[in-house]
């Protein structure tokens, strides 16, 4: 069986490489050198991109020539869902967003970082407007706000878009998404009002307009005396937002902002003119990892938390421990000292419990112990009002207790109040002022961070 | 002494060991360092494919070398230290380069994956072609087809050796020392000249001392490197701020035992699988199934039982709970850690398949809940689907009830997650009476043909059941009417039903989970198509039939795979049989094309080509046949050794048409060789990314197959009416 070729076949000499070159080889071997060029450049772009944006976090800047097309835009602006935004600056015919520390800088075409803004024409629009994809009626305490009429229920709204990129955001779906991907602006125009028919489909949520009166008049008809922004970030949808707080000042109706406070100062004190509340998420007090994590940076929002108490607005905090980030303890005392110390002693803190989320998947859910042991840093370094959120079963987590003779003013379970033992603002049973904005509706003089 | 012939077969032999061996550690790795799903899968084992493809077109200038033996004692030392370095480097440089704890996007982990295993593949691509071409200097033309033979068997081995004596008892870097061992000691018998044999080329000569005190110095390194376990080194830098309480193997994958301020993480495959203190987990997975019965005596729980759920349903004076656990080691090690959520005589612990449990037990249970992880893998889609939901009923008690959880929900469901949500509603609805969603901390599932409750707050307090979690208050808060009435929209929106063969469920999953990540990717993705497209524009026959062969070979290996889980079960020792069952069919198809067919037979070739496509038809139309005949739990046997069959045939096809294309090329050893393992090893990376993470999900297994046997028609068209 064996071929007589077999030996020239099989020696080396018989290599067609050896000697000629053709034109078919030739033309393979441009084609896989050019490949092969284009494959490690780009690869090689891909990671410089990435190096450039941070110590390899998930950071993004803004997305270039990213905003919607004419008929798109069209569509949009005849929902009403666009509006010219605030606190920006124009260079020749790109603009500067100024409403928070990224500072997206937009030729015509470019999209924000937050997702929502767009620079058409050389003005910064903002595409979130009127058009919420999710609404709740919610208790005040899911904010989480203990502090801010106990008991009562606030009309909750969000569009898409966020300013930071959180890798743990339990709302990714809204805040990491374009409004666009989450709102439908072809067919009837749709206004969701009191007497309006309640949307019955998923079509319906995303095509659904609802204009700052809209809101309002969905929360007094709900029988919720204050309007939420939150799930996503006001911020993002800043516009929209200070138009309704307007409008909802106007109807007597109280407003409260659930924020990441990554936020510029200006813009900040604003909108705080027509802000009753404010629900802060300080999510720890390490630069590195506040851009690791959240792709934000931590001053921005210390010096929102020193606003907010210049401008008398009540604000609580959240300090979500995720472990083995900002789960050190020494870290913990320091943020807690700085509270006492710039923002006082009656600010509440809400310590919470992470568990795996969005990208953050591979790390465990944060010890029962450890959130204790936040508890004791915090009240040791002074804070009279301190809270452990996300966890069941540990005794007096969610309950405020006087600072003075130390009984439960006000006993929570999970979101409804159980007891409340507070009477013109102070302790029922010994008198002393408990910080807070209480029913009666006046704010103690003496206490709150104001 | 052994012939030269007869150590460079060995050596080919080592190769195809090492090779497999180390190819299971480090996909096992990168499954834990990045994502535990079939992306990661397809990508871990398409970039394998590609590299070592790309190594062995490197080699095609072997046949220029004076001296291969140098190269092939080198090759050898480097192809013993790389695995061990590449995984430490892979633990040690993950969490530099990306977030720890924080899941990676599709095209950072293609890049990552691709530089983690290009050291080892290239060099081991390589040597394959340098292997054929040492050969051919004394066997000529048939040299491939036994390099191919001997790489085959070499692999059976090293699976068999992995899957029963190593997975279950070394940690990942002494199996590489093992493997690293028997490769040094081959490429330490190369340096040595048989005097039996005549060298062809005087030049070369044989590297004795140089080689010797190499592999010597290689062996060394080898052991001093694992003496200092680096397991346990890599394990802190991993898990850093965790006291490290356990660290093992599994055939499953690898168990880590974290301490945390008292809490215990069981960290499966790198996703952590049980933390103490979940409360919230354990009181929703127990009591929104539970309080619907009335008198519930028996149990089934699948998955979760070390987490405390099991004791949470004793609460109910039940007679029994059976917790089904595919991985024994779980059991094992949750015992000794966990013992007080298992010790109660009324819990019984069964180590096996979950769905091969619920097939063949002839248990009547009042309740049914499957903790199981999400749809993520075609693996887990098996407890989403109608046939799997077909088979609960026949163990449900009448008007007994199952339970499942699907995704969360805070305060927002978004298109994609209401296609999953709709999905699953229907595909319980194709055969219970009554469907309920509860929108709790996850979203729960209850499926009954009995009426089904959601004044679950009221029925606790009724029955007087001691709850932490699960309070009115937190009832209150999360079943609002609001949270209730989006659930339903949700689930009302329009989806497929989620069938076994054709996971409707798992590709909206799939589609979720991607859009997390920016995919921004189309300048890469483009350039690859084209280089991609021009390779195979500028094939000739014999390499395209190695192509289209290499992708059905292993994109009928994942289906036949994925059919093997669905319809028996996941066992490790049954699945470890089924890829035996492979690679001994490749070995013998090869054997018998080496020595029984007539060399250069185009025909013979086109008809094998013809043989694959019909057997890719025929596949759908048998598994339809398996699915309706073999549903009886007598049959299960049978439907076992049919899959083991067809993948043994598999196996013999793929075999065959190796040899008899490298026969019909002749331009030298080196050169056809480089070619052909090229053209295979780049097939079947394109079979195993395109099926797993495309095909099935998109088209189903019928369209998968189909474009398989349209490939190989198309093969076999080409080598029979095109000369060249």
């Amino acid at each position: 069986m064996v071929d007589p070729t077999d030996k020239t076949r099989a020696s080396p000499s018989a290599d067609v490489f050896a000697g000629t070159l053709t034109r078919r080889s030739a033309l393979k071997y441009a084609i896989a050198g050019l490949a092969g060029l284009a494959c490690t450049g780009s690869c090689g772009w891909l990671l410089l991109r990435r190096s450039e944006a941070g110590i390899f976090a998930e950071t993004s800047g803004i997305f270039k020539g990213d905003a919607p097309k004419d008929e798109l835009w069209e569509q949009w602006n005849k929902r009403g869902w666009v509006r010219e935004a605030r606190h920006y600056v124009k260079i020749g015919p790109a603009v500067m967003c100024k409403l928070c520390p990224n500072h997206c800088r937009l030729s015509p075409g470019d999209r924000s970082r937050c997702r929502n803004k767009i620079n058409r024409g050389g003005t910064l629009q903002t595409l979130a407007y009127a058009n919420p994809c999710a609404f709740h009626v919610d208790p005040v305490e899911k904010k989480p706000l203990f502090h801010f009429h106990p008991g009562t229920r606030t009309f909750s709204l969000a569009t898409a878009g966020c300013v930071l990129r959180c890798l743990n955001c339990q709302n990714w779906d809204i805040s990491q998404k374009k409004p666009e991907e989450t709102k439908d602006p072809s067919g009837q125009e749709y206004r969701l009002r009191p007497d309006a028919p309640q949307p019955a489909s998923l079509d319906d949520i995303a095509r659904l307009s609802m204009f700052p009166e809209d809101v309002a008049a969905m929360a007094q008809a709900l029988k919720c005396p204050s309007i939420s922004y939150t799930y996503s970030e006001p911020v993002a949808y800043y516009e929209y937002a200070y138009d309704t707080c307007k409008l909802a000042r106007d109807n007597k109706l109280k407003n409260i902002l659930v924020t990441s406070g990554y936020i510029e100062e200006v813009a900040l004190r604003d909108i705080a003119q027509y802000v009753d509340a404010a629900h802060v998420d300080l999510k720890g007090f390490d630069e590195q990892i506040y851009q690791q994590l959240n792709s934000g940076s931590l001053q921005p929002v210390l010096n929102t938390l020193k606003t907010l108490k210049s401008v008398g607005v009540w604000f609580e905090i959240i300090n979500l421990i995720v472990p083995t980030y900002t789960d050190k303890e020494d870290v913990i005392q320091r943020m807690c000292g700085w509270l006492t110390e710039n923002i006082g002693a009656d600010v509440p803190l809400h310590f919470s419990r992470f568990s795996p989320a969005h990208k953050l998947t591979q790390l465990p859910p944060t010890p029962v112990e450890k959130l204790l042991k936040a508890r004791s840093i915090a009240q040791a370094a002074g804070l009279r009002y301190v809270y452990i959120g996300n966890v069941r079963g540990v005794e007096g987590a969610e309950t405020t207790f006087c600072p003075n003779c130390k009984k439960a003013v006000v006993v929570r379970d999970m979101f409804a109040v159980t007891a409340i033992n507070i009477e013109n603002s102070r302790c029922a049973f010994c008198k002393t002022l408990i910080a807070g904005v209480w029913s009666d509706g006046n704010m103690p003089a003496a206490a709150g961070p104001a | 002494m052994l012939s030269e012939s007869r150590r460079l077969i060995l050596a080919a032999f080592a190769m195809g060991f090492s090779a497999v061996i180390v190819q299971l550690v480090l996909m096992r790795e990168l499954l834990c360092a990045f994502s535990g799903n079939e992306i990661m899968l397809g990508i871990a084992l398409g970039g394998w494919l590609l590299t070592t493809g790309i190594g062995s077109l490197l080699g095609r200038s072997a046949n220029r070398l004076r001296k291969p033996a140098i190269f092939l004692v080198a090759g050898f030392a480097l192809l013993a230290a790389l695995p061990i370095a590449q995984v430490f480097t892979l633990r040690v440089v993950r969490d530099i380069v990306f977030t720890r704890g924080a899941a990676v996007g599709v095209g950072e982990t293609v890049l990552a994956t691709l530089a983690i295993l290009l050291p080892y593949c290239i060099v081991s691509g390589c040597m394959l072609t340098l292997t054929c071409e040492a050969l051919a200097r004394y066997e000529s033309r048939r040299a491939i087809g036994r390099v191919y033979f001997a790489d085959s068997m070499g692999s059976i081995a090293g699976g068999i050796v992995f899957c029963f004596v190593l997975a279950g008892r070394l940690d990942h870097f002494m199996i590489l020392m093992i493997a690293s061992m028997f490769i040094l000691l081959v490429g330490w018998m190369l340096c040595f000249p048989s005097p039996a044999d005549q060298l062809p080329n005087q030049n070369d000569k044989r590297p004795m001392v140089p080689g010797a005190i190499l592999t010597a110095m290689v062996m060394i390194m080898i052991v001093v490197a694992v003496l200092t376990d680096p397991d346990a080194i890599t394990t802190r830098l991993q898990y850093p701020r965790q006291n490290i309480l356990y660290r093992g193997n599994s055939p499953y994958g690898r168990l880590v035992v974290t301490e945390t301020d008292a809490q215990l993480n069981f960290i499966l495959n790198g996703q952590p699988y049980v933390s103490t203190g979940n409360i919230e987990q354990v009181e929703e997975t127990a009591h929104y199934a539970m309080i619907q019965a009335s008198t519930p005596c028996k149990v089934l729980l699948v998955g979760g039982g070390i987490s405390g759920t099991a004791k949470e349903i004793l609460k109910y004076g039940i007679d029994e709970i059976t917790c089904v656990e595919l991985d024994p080691r779980i059991l094992d090690v949750g015992r000794g850690f966990l013992g007080g959520n298992l010790d109660d005589p009324r819990i019984r612990l069964v180590s096996n398949d979950g769905r091969l449990f619920i097939k063949t037990t002839d248990g009547k249970y009042d309740v049914v809940i499957i903790d199981a992880p999400e749809p993520a893998t075609l693996q887990a889609n098996r407890f989403y689907t109608d046939s799997f939901y077909r088979e609960v009923k026949r163990i449900l008690a009448p008007g007994g009830i199952l339970c499942f959880a699907l995704g969360d929900y805070a305060n927002y469901i978004s298109r994609e997650q209401a296609r999953m949500l709709s999905s699953a509603r229907r595909t319980l609805e194709t055969c219970y009476r009554n469907v309920l969603l509860i929108p709790g901390g996850r979203i729960f599932l209850l499926a009954s043909d009995a009426p089904l409750h959601s004044d679950i707050a009221r029925r606790l307090k009724e029955r007087k059941i001691p709850v932490v979690h699960v309070t009115h208050s937190y009832l209150d808060a999360m079943l609002t009417p609001d949270r209730i009435a989006e659930v339903q929209r949700a689930s009302n929106e329009s989806a497929e039903i989620n069938k076994d063969f054709s996971p409707a469920l798992y590709d909206y999953y799939l589609r979720r989970w991607v859009s997390q990540f920016k995919t921004q990717f189309g300048m890469l993705e483009g350039i690859l198509a084209i280089a991609l497209f021009t390779y195979l524009f500028l094939m000739r026959p014999a390499p395209f039939a190695v192509f289209a062969s290499g992708f059905a070979a292993s994109a009928l290996e994942i289906i036949l795979l994925l059919g093997f889980q669905v319809l028996y079960g996941c066992l490790y020792n049954q699945i470890g049989l089924v890829v035996t069952m492979f690679m001994t069919g490749l070995a013998a198809g090869s054997y018998y094309a080496n020595r029984r067919l007539s060399a250069g037979n185009r025909t013979l070739l086109g008809a094998m080509m013809f043989v694959m496509a019909g057997f890719s038809l025929a596949l759908p139309l048998i598994f339809v046949a398996l699915h309706r005949f073999g549903a009886a739990p007598e049959s299960l046997p049978a439907v076992r050794m049919t899959i083991n069959v067809l993948t043994l045939m598999l196996g013999g096809i793929a075999g065959v048409i190796f040899p008899l294309a490298s026969q019909l090329q002749g331009d030298g050893a080196a050169h056809v060789s480089s070619r052909l393992y090229t053209a295979d090893f780049i097939g079947a990376s394109l079979g195993a990314l395109l099926v797993s993470t495309l095909l099935i999900p998109l088209t189903g297994i019928t369209g998968a197959c189909a474009l398989t046997a349209l490939l190989n028609l198309a093969g076999g068209t080409f080598v029979i009416f095109r000369k060249g």
